[in-house]
Formats: C-alpha cells, sequence, structure tokens
C-alpha cells in the first residue's frame, strides 16, 4: 500500500516534512483485510519527546486545514497564527475535542510521512429515505484504484480505553450498516476544495458506488488509536522497544477481535501509537496551540 | 444524473422542482465543483441554490454549507454553524483584518491580497460587484504602505471611495482627494484619492509606494476619450516607474499588452462571481413602441429595485417619463424633500424633478454631482424603484440592484459592444442581497467579443500620440519617438517647455496660436499683459484666441456658442449671475424654439460643469503660456498670467473651498447659502472644518438640505477636525 501512495500525483505540492514516527511493527494480514501500523515516538535520552511530537503536529495543522492554494500565499508566521484565532471563535461555541484532533493529526502526519500519500479530504453525503447525512472521509490516490477512507481516530487515556475502542468500532459498524450498506442509498461525494483530480478517477468511485459490493472494494476504514501504554508510563529503559512490540501486538488482536461481524467484508487499516500519557498529551498541545 | 443546466436552473427556481430534484441537483452540483475545469459554473448553481436556502432541509442545508465553502463563496458561509478545527482555521485565513466588521474574503479576494501584500503588481480583471476594492481597503489596512493612490475615473467616484475607506478604516489614514489638500504628516499613512488629471497635477506623488487604478481599461488609447486615456497612462507611468507598486482593477478584461516585464506583474483574469445572472434578450427594434410597450409591461412587474440604462440623457428623460406616466405611479412620499427643494433651485418643468416627484429617479452627467449622489442614495435607500441611468452607470457610480433593463444598445449614438455590454449587466445582483440578478435587454444582443487594454507607453511607434510622448522621460523614449519629438520641437518658434506644457493642444494648433497672439499682441498689446481679473476687452481677446484657435467649435457649438464673442458674452452674463438659478433661467428664457426646458436647464448644466469647470481653465492656461512665451522671449516685455482666472472658472467663480463642498456631496445652492454664514472661505479643507463645526440646530434648513448635510457630516474624513475643539 505504501508503495503504491507513493506512485500517485500529488495535490498538496508542499514537500514532506522529515519523518518523525519510527516504525514499530507492521502487520499484513490480507486474507482477514486486516493490516497493523504501529509507531514509536521515540525518547530523546531519556525524556518521551511529546514536546517535540506537539511541535510535529502542530506543523501540520496549517496544512490539514488550508487547501494547497491557500496555504501557498501564507508565510509559516501568519499561517501558524491561525489556529489559535480559530480555536478563539471556536470557544464562543463549545470548544475542540482536543484528543480527537490529535489523534487525527498523528493519523496524517503517518500517511504524508510514511506512506508518501496526500489524502484529499472530503465529506460523503449518504441519501437516506430521503435526508442526507455527511460523513468527513478522505480519498486517497492508489496506483491501481482511489480509495474512500472513512477514518476514525482516538487519543485514549488508559481509564477509557475498552470503552472507547468500543465506541469506535459500534460507530464504525453504525455508520457502515445505517449509510454505507444500505442498498437503497445515494452518494454524494463532496471535496474539500476543488482539485486537480483526475476526473475520472472520482467519477469512477461515483459510477461504481450502485452496489454495494462495488462501494465496499474502494472503501477502507483506517483506525488509528493513541493510547496510554503500560510499557512507556513505567519510565525509559533501554530495552522498551521489544515492550512496545509486545504491547501493540496484543493490542491489535484485542481489537481485531471487538470489531464484530459486520466489519467483516471491509479493509480495516489499523494504526497505533502507544503514548506516555494522553491526558497530558492533549493537554500540553491544547496549550501550546492557545499561545 | 441529472445534467442539463437550463433545466436545473429552472428546478432551482421552482420550490416544488427543487424539492422534488434535489438530489440529482446537489449531485451534478457537486461533481461540479469537484473539478476546477467546472468549478465556476458550479459557483453559479450555488449562488442560486443560496436564493431558495429556505426550502433546503433534511440535511441539504449543510450540504449546500459545505460547497459554498468548497466554491470559496466564504462570505456567504453559514456562520451559525458549528465547525470543526481545521473548518474553522480555514474560515480564519479568509477573515479580512483592519477593516471594522467582521468580513470575510472569497477565494479570489484572498489570492489577490495575498499576492499584493508580498509585494507583487497585480493586474485583475473580474466580473463587476466581485469585491475587488475590498482588496484595496485590506491592503491599505495593513499599514504597509504609507504613501498610496488610489486613481479612479470620475469625481463621484472619488467620493464614494472616500466615503468607503473612511467607513473601512476609520481615521487610521490621512484620506486627500483635493488639490488644494496637503499631507498632514501626522503620523498616519496618507491615502490619496485622484482622478488621473489631479494625480498629475500634483507635485508630492514622488515617495508613492502603492497605487491603484479603478478601471484600468481606459489605459487603451481605443476608448472614447483618448485625451483622458493619456493622462491615465502618464499617471501610471510616472508612479510605476518609481517603484511603486501597482494593483490594477477592472471588468472582463481578456488580456493586456505593453506592461513593460522589469514590473513582474501578474495578470489575474477571473471569471469569479458571487451574484448569477439571468439575462433575457427581447430582440426588440430601435424604432417603434415597441421598446416602450416591453419597457412599461418589465417596470409593472418587477418589485425590486430596477436600473434602467439609456444612451443619453434626453433618452433618459424621455424613458423616466414613460415608466412613471404609463406605469401610473402615485406621488412619491419619499422624496418629497428633495423635489421641493430642487423646485426651488431648477424650473419645475425639468424633466428630473418631474421624474422624481412619481419615484424615479434619473441620473447622468448633466445632473449636478450631489445631486447624483442623493439619487444613488435615495435608490439604494429604497426611497426610489427606478433609477434611469445612462453611462454614468458604469463609470460614475456603483450601484446595483436586482433588476438592469438595458433599454438602448448604443452609448450616445455609438453601438456598444460586448464589453460595454457586460459591465452593465454586472450591475444586476448585489453580494448577500440580490442573489440573482436579472437582466432585460431590449433590443437584440450584443455580439459576444474578446477584449484586450494595449497600453501604449510599452508599444510607441510612429501613431503613438504626440500628447502622450510629450510627457514621458527622455529614459522612457523609443528612439522612434525621440526623432519625432526632435522634429516637433525644431519646427516651432515655442519653447520646449510650452509645448510640453501645453500638450493637451495639437503642436500645429500651439504654431498657430504663437502667430495669432503675436499679432494681437502688436495690434493691442494691453489685450494680453493682465493678470488676475481682466477687463472686458481683455476678456474678448483671449475668447477670441480661444473659440479661432483651440476650440474651434468642438465643445463650444455643443453649447450654443458659435464665436469668442459669444464665449465671452456667456462667461460674463455668468460671472455677473446673482445665482446660478438665474443662469439658467436665462438660459431657459434664451433657448431655442425646437428646446425643452428640460434641453435648456441640462444645455445650461452641461456648459457649467464640462466647459466653464473644465474644459475653459485647460484653454485659457494654453493661451497663458504662449503669450508668456512669446511675449518674454520675442517681445521682451511683461507677460500675462491668466492662471487666477482659470482657477475661478473651474470653480463657476465661486470661493474654491466652498464650490469643493459639492464634491463632498454638498450642491453648490447649499454652499453658496453657507457663504452667508462662513463668509469666503478659500480651502476645501476650511469647508470640511466648518462642516464638521456647523450645528445643524441652530440654522434654518429645509428638511432636504438638512438631511442631506447630516449625510455628508456622517462620512467626514478625519483632517475635518484636525484642529478643531470637536
Amino acid at each position: 500500500m505504501r508503495r503504491e501512495a507513493a506512485s500517485m500525483v500529488k495535490v498538496y505540492q508542499i514537500p514532506s516534512m522529515a519523518a518523525f514516527f519510527s516504525e514499530l511493527l507492521t502487520l499484513d494480514e490480507t486474507a482477514l483485510k486486516r493490516t497493523l501500523f504501529a509507531y514509536d515516538v521515540e525518547y530523546d535520552g531519556s525524556m518521551w519527546r511529546k514536546d517535540d511530537l506537539i511541535r510535529h503536529l502542530l506543523d501540520w495543522l496549517p496544512e490539514v486545514a488550508l487547501p494547497a492554494s491557500v496555504l501557498a500565499g501564507f508565510n509559516h508566521l501568519s499561517a501558524s497564527r491561525l489556529p489559535g484565532r480559530a480555536l478563539k471563535e471556536i470557544d464562543n461555541r463549545g470548544g475542540v475535542d482536543m484528543p480527537q484532533l490529535v489523534a487525527a493529526l498523528m493519523l496524517h502526519a503517518v500517511l504524508r510521512v510514511h506512506f508518501h500519500a496526500e489524502p484529499i479530504a472530503c465529506r460523503i453525503f449518504f441519501s437516506v429515505g430521503g435526508t442526507i447525512r455527511a460523513t468527513s472521509a478522505h480519498i486517497l490516490q492508489l496506483s491501481g484504484r482511489d480509495e474512500i477512507w472513512l477514518g476514525r481516530s482516538r487519543l485514549v487515556a488508559a481509564g477509557s480505553h475498552a470503552g472507547v475502542i468500543d465506541d469506535v468500532l459500534a460507530e464504525l459498524r453504525t455508520a457502515l450498516t445505517r449509510d454505507v450498506l444500505k442498498d437503497e442509498r445515494d452518494i454524494i461525494i463532496q471535496l474539500r476544495e476543488p482539485r486537480h483530480m483526475r476526473a475520472d478517477s472520482l467519477d469512477a468511485i461515483l459510477t461504481s458506488t450502485s452496489k454495494t459490493s462495488d462501494l465496499l472494494k474502494v472503501v477502507r476504514l483506517p483506525i488509528l488509536v493513541a493510547y496510554d501504554s503500560a510499557t512507556l508510563g513505567a519510565g525509559f529503559d533501554e530495552d522498551y522497544v521489544e515492550g512496545l512490540k509486545v504491547e501493540v501486538q496484543d493490542e491489535y488482536e484485542r481489537i481485531k477481535a471487538r470489531m464484530g461481524a459486520e466489519l467483516n467484508d471491509v479493509e480495516v487499516s489499523l494504526f497505533l501509537i502507544p503514548v506516555e500519557c494522553a491526558a497530558t498529551l492533549a493537554g500540553d498541545f491544547e496549550s501550546e496551540l492557545r499561545r | 444524473m441529472m445534467t442539463d443546466l437550463a433545466f436545473i436552473r429552472e428546478c432551482i427556481a421552482d420550490s416544488s422542482k427543487l424539492t422534488e430534484n434535489r438530489f440529482p441537483i446537489f449531485q451534478h452540483v457537486t461533481r461540479l465543483a469537484n473539478s476546477e475545469r467546472t468549478v465556476a459554473t458550479a459557483r453559479d448553481l450555488i449562488i442560486r441554490l443560496l436564493a431558495m436556502k429556505s426550502n433546503l432541509t433534511d440535511g441539504y442545508d449543510v450540504l449546500l454549507d459545505a460547497l459554498v465553502r468548497e466554491v470559496g463563496l466564504f462570505p456567504y458561509a453559514d456562520r451559525s454553524r458549528e465547525l470543526s478545527l481545521e473548518d474553522q482555521i480555514l474560515l480564519e485565513a479568509h477573515r479580512v483584518e483592519g477593516v471594522g466588521a467582521d468580513r470575510f474574503f472569497h477565494s479570489l479576494q484572498l489570492s489577490v491580497y495575498q499576492e499584493l501584500v508580498k509585494g507583487q503588481n497585480v493586474v485583475l480583471s473580474a466580473p463587476t460587484s466581485v469585491g475587488k476594492s475590498l482588496v484595496v481597503d485590506a491592503v491599505l489596512a495593513t499599514g504597509k504602505h504609507k504613501r498610496s493612490v488610489i486613481v479612479v475615473p470620475t469625481i463621484a467616484l472619488i467620493d464614494e471611495t472616500r466615503r468607503r475607506i473612511v467607513s473601512s478604516l476609520g481615521g487610521n489614514h490621512d484620506i486627500i482627494t483635493h488639490p488644494s489638500q496637503e499631507r498632514l504628516d501626522d503620523g498616519r499613512p496618507t491615502v490619496y484619492v485622484l482622478t488621473q488629471e489631479r494625480a498629475l497635477a500634483r507635485t508630492d506623488l514622488d515617495e508613492v509606494d502603492f497605487f491603484v487604478i479603478d478601471e484600468f481599461y481606459k489605459l487603451d488609447l481605443r476608448g472614447e476619450d483618448n485625451e483622458r486615456a493619456i493622462d491615465l497612462n502618464i499617471c501610471f507611468h510616472r508612479l510605476a516607474e518609481k517603484g511603486a507598486q501597482f494593483y490594477l482593477i477592472g471588468p472582463n478584461i481578456d488580456s493586456v499588452q505593453g506592461l513593460a516585464s522589469e514590473y513582474r506583474h501578474v495578470f489575474i483574469p477571473s471569471v469569479f462571481s458571487t451574484v448569477a445572472l439571468d439575462i433575457q434578450h427581447f430582440n426588440l427594434k430601435l424604432r417603434g413602441d415597441e421598446r416602450e410597450e416591453k419597457l412599461v409591461e418589465l417596470c409593472k412587474t418587477l418589485k425590486t429595485p430596477t436600473l434602467v440604462y439609456c444612451q443619453s440623457p434626453r433618452s433618459a428623460r424621455d424613458t423616466a417619463k414613460a415608466i412613471y406616466t404609463r406605469c401610473e405611479l402615485p406621488p412619491c412620499d419619499g422624496t418629497k424633500d428633495a423635489v421641493a427643494w430642487l423646485e426651488k433651485h431648477y424650473p419645475s418643468e425639468w424633466e428630473v424633478i418631474q421624474a422624481l416627484k412619481r419615484g424615479v429617479g434619473i441620473h447622468h452627467g448633466n445632473v449636478p454631482r450631489a445631486i447624483q449622489q442623493y439619487m444613488v442614495r435615495a435608490f439604494e435607500d429604497h426611497q426610489i424603484r427606478f433609477l434611469v441611468c445612462t453611462s454614468t452607470i458604469i463609470e460614475g457610480v456603483n450601484t446595483v440592484a436586482e433588476n438592469v433593463i438595458i433599454y438602448d444598445r448604443r452609448r450616445n449614438t455609438t453601438t456598444i459592444d460586448d464589453f460595454t455590454f457586460r459591465n452593465i449587466a454586472g450591475r444586476a445582483g448585489r453580494m448577500n442581497r440580490y442573489f440573482i440578478g436579472k437582466v432585460f435587454v431590449l433590443e437584440e444582443a450584443v455580439p459576444e467579443d474578446e477584449h484586450r487594454v494595449d497600453l501604449p507607453v510599452g508599444q510607441q511607434d510612429e501613431d503613438t500620440p504626440l500628447s502622450l510622448l510629450l510627457d514621458l522621460p527622455a529614459a522612457s523614449l523609443s528612439p522612434v519617438s525621440i526623432e519625432r519629438l526632435k522634429t516637433v520641437f525644431n519646427g516651432s518658434k515655442l519653447s520646449e517647455a510650452t509645448i510640453r506644457s501645453n500638450r493637451y493642444i495639437s503642436v500645429e494648433v500651439q504654431n498657430a496660436l504663437f502667430d495669432a497672439v503675436e499679432e494681437t499682441f502688436d495690434r493691442s498689446p494691453d489685450a494680453l499683459q493682465w493678470n488676475a481679473v481682466p477687463k472686458s476687452h481683455q476678456l474678448r481677446a483671449v475668447c477670441d484666441l480661444i473659440y479661432d484657435y483651440i476650440d474651434r467649435g468642438n465643445s463650444l457649438r455643443k453649447h450654443g456658442i458659435f464665436g469668442g464673442d459669444q464665449l465671452h458674452a456667456v462667461l460674463t452674463g455668468l460671472m455677473m449671475a446673482s445665482s446660478f438659478r438665474n443662469y439658467i433661467d436665462s438660459r431657459v428664457a434664451d433657448r431655442f424654439e425646437d428646446k425643452s426646458v428640460s434641453d435648456a436647464v441640462e444645455d445650461a448644466l452641461s456648459f457649467l460643469r464640462n466647459y466653464v469647470g473644465y474644459t475653459f481653465g485647460r484653454q485659457l492656461m494654453a493661451v497663458s503660456r504662449v503669450q508668456a512665451d512669446v511675449l518674454v522671449r520675442y517681445k521682451r516685455v511683461e507677460p500675462g498670467d491668466y492662471s487666477l482666472l482659470a482657477a475661478q472658472a473651474d470653480s463657476l467663480f465661486m470661493p474654491a473651498g466652498l464650490y469643493a463642498l459639492d464634491e463632498y456631496g454638498v450642491p453648490a445652492e447649499i454652499a453658496a447659502r453657507l457663504r452667508g454664514l462662513w463668509g469666503e472661505i478659500q480651502s476645501v479643507d476650511e469647508g470640511l472644518r466648518m462642516l464638521a463645526q456647523l450645528d445643524l440646530d441652530r440654522i434654518e434648513l429645509d428638511p432636504f438640505e438638512r438631511d442631506l448635510l447630516a449625510n455628508v457630516r456622517s462620512s467626514l474624513p478625519v483632517r475635518a477636525y484636525v484642529g478643531t475643539e470637536n
């Protein structure tokens, strides 16, 4: 999958940043339609690189929020001021789910750096019974076809871990059975901005989605879970990488087991990123964002 | 999938068809929006859907808002909707800073703004009403430029631009609009808002770092007014060659030629539109009653603000009359104060008054400027529903309406081209108010065409006007032009400086004037040797020279003047008149039999404004310079100096400071009343300060005068308050 993405047309026209995460473990279970990609934030000396991670994620934020054409007109300084201003506006209307934003940025960073992919943000509007409902997604251009990634990303603390994973999976199951797997539904894919996409590639997705089985061929569910790691929580250890590998594999198996039969026919890519303390990470990220 | 655009537009316009077909419509619109190639079509449909927003429920409102953002129409984005941080960041990227209100750029405005703040020279061609001026205000708001110049085609637009800047930027900038005003240099950046003639007359524009030319297509010499186009070219060249950054804006231009490559400008031709247009052609004949019948039929049905374009003031009068009589419009309550005031100062039979009485405004170049401003304000405030205009609709005023009726397909006697047509049609529709503009073209359609702008400075040849070359620095002249100028200077007895200063007048005419001045002096030396106020025979002598050599009836004949003696008599009458009303009444009384009262009133106003207030001063100064050259260099005597009389004529022989208030919206008749309170006001700033201090409750004013003055005072520039207690 990585090789395929790297060969495709770039829409952001922005060079990738240097890799921040190191690859921890990859498992490809093609027959089961399940894949695991796990990443390590690493230590700087004996300090887990939380602050570097926050800066890295914030560097991606303008690209995630702004189309390439708009971003090109901003210098780094003025672009970096925008999130703070936006946050102030949103504060008046309820605020932002910081843990979810941190996790979404992690997924974006991984896709951009490790997959050399340039996800095209879009919304998919499912029309069922006269009402239309939107879900956020990304289109990834791969050499053989285009994939619609209906992603879910969560940053979870140890205490809420199992519950959050169950919620995510339930949400995905509902979305699939209510919208995607419904025979009596129509689809509108709306990009966040007009792009120089090959018209035929998008058309191909739209026309091929008339049947549920065709749609399932282009839909992938990426689930990124950044979670409170027991290994990292115990403090720095020279051999922590080995401990993490075991931990992410266990986590992968656990999540896989909870997925349920409804997701059997769907490609699921699980992205796992162990963190030292999810609550501190989200809190410090927000403070940095507000600076 | 629904792909027939005409059918989609039809469905969108009909709420039940829209509800029935909403999914396929949205599916197709989204598909169009998702591709750069078709996004303009999508934007048009999205704007039409916005007009039907209240009919969209069940999640379609959410999709519409997403599409609005996708196609860059951020000013239309639903701000009440909860947004993700990413979406809010995108919206924040479009926020316009420093212009007061909560405003957002659309995507074209943002990209132009970004180019400009990077220091890039930009030439933007985009449809009317796209909001090109908001970008100017936003650039000024950055405070990056210490001295900026905005060049606009008319004095009416000077005031409109000034008011806009005052409203957007408050007192952050010192705004200069009049020749008599000087920079305050109080630490605030200076913005000059000038016509090209005023810009050229200034000597303090050396350190300009940013300039804007509004309606830059007027740089092209193929237009109707070459003299003004040449001035605009010289103005552009003077400012640009000193390194000032430029932003040239105009509508519907396909290409620009002759801009030197060293300017490294970006040309942005865009079809981005913030309103949709429905254009209906009726293909009616020029002659006969068909057009009037259709006009009346349309005006009876149109219930929202409607502009009517006519080819000339006379056509505007006839059209206005047809509207109010045949649509049986009742007397209009909202205009009765204005009508009462106008009847005091102009003959009641004047069609402008009669039409206004019934709620139809007339707007053309012969209507006094402050009254034109009132007409636009009354139209925008919905006091009048119809505004009948001539080409002032495209260059003298920036108002728009839901409907535009193009009654004539000519401008004066020339058929309008596609460019002018699009410019007029572009006045239909207005952002946030009328999503869909409706254009009704009564005659046959104007063929589509491409419009190119050629800048002559960069493409000099044998045909380049000498009047342009005479004011260019040597370094900007091509070898051919240098040779042409050398021949001109060698072939004239006049000095190079005189020929250059009189560049408005052909060199042949200047040479002939040289001989005539010499002959006049030899015959009657004191006829030319005068300063300040001339005696009667001295004025007569210059009137003869002006008529016989410079004007030769070109501009005077249409005002009924056929010789120097008549010019002398009319000017003397004007200088002696106790009021404009007296002068106008005398013109009405003396009119030819075939002329109506309205003809006579408008001829008089046109003569005052176009000839006395503009052309006469130029012609007089040309004579002044030639006689100075002859008398000093060849006769070795003290020359005359006619500059004071020229300046007085520019102000129609009123104190300059008072007359200039006309530009700010105070009619000369009210200014004349204020003269009784204030005495002689010589500078416009003094007049503005007096206006700022005026206690409206303590002077006796007509309701219309009170309303007009209150409006003027609401947008006075900061300099009106400098040095006053308030």
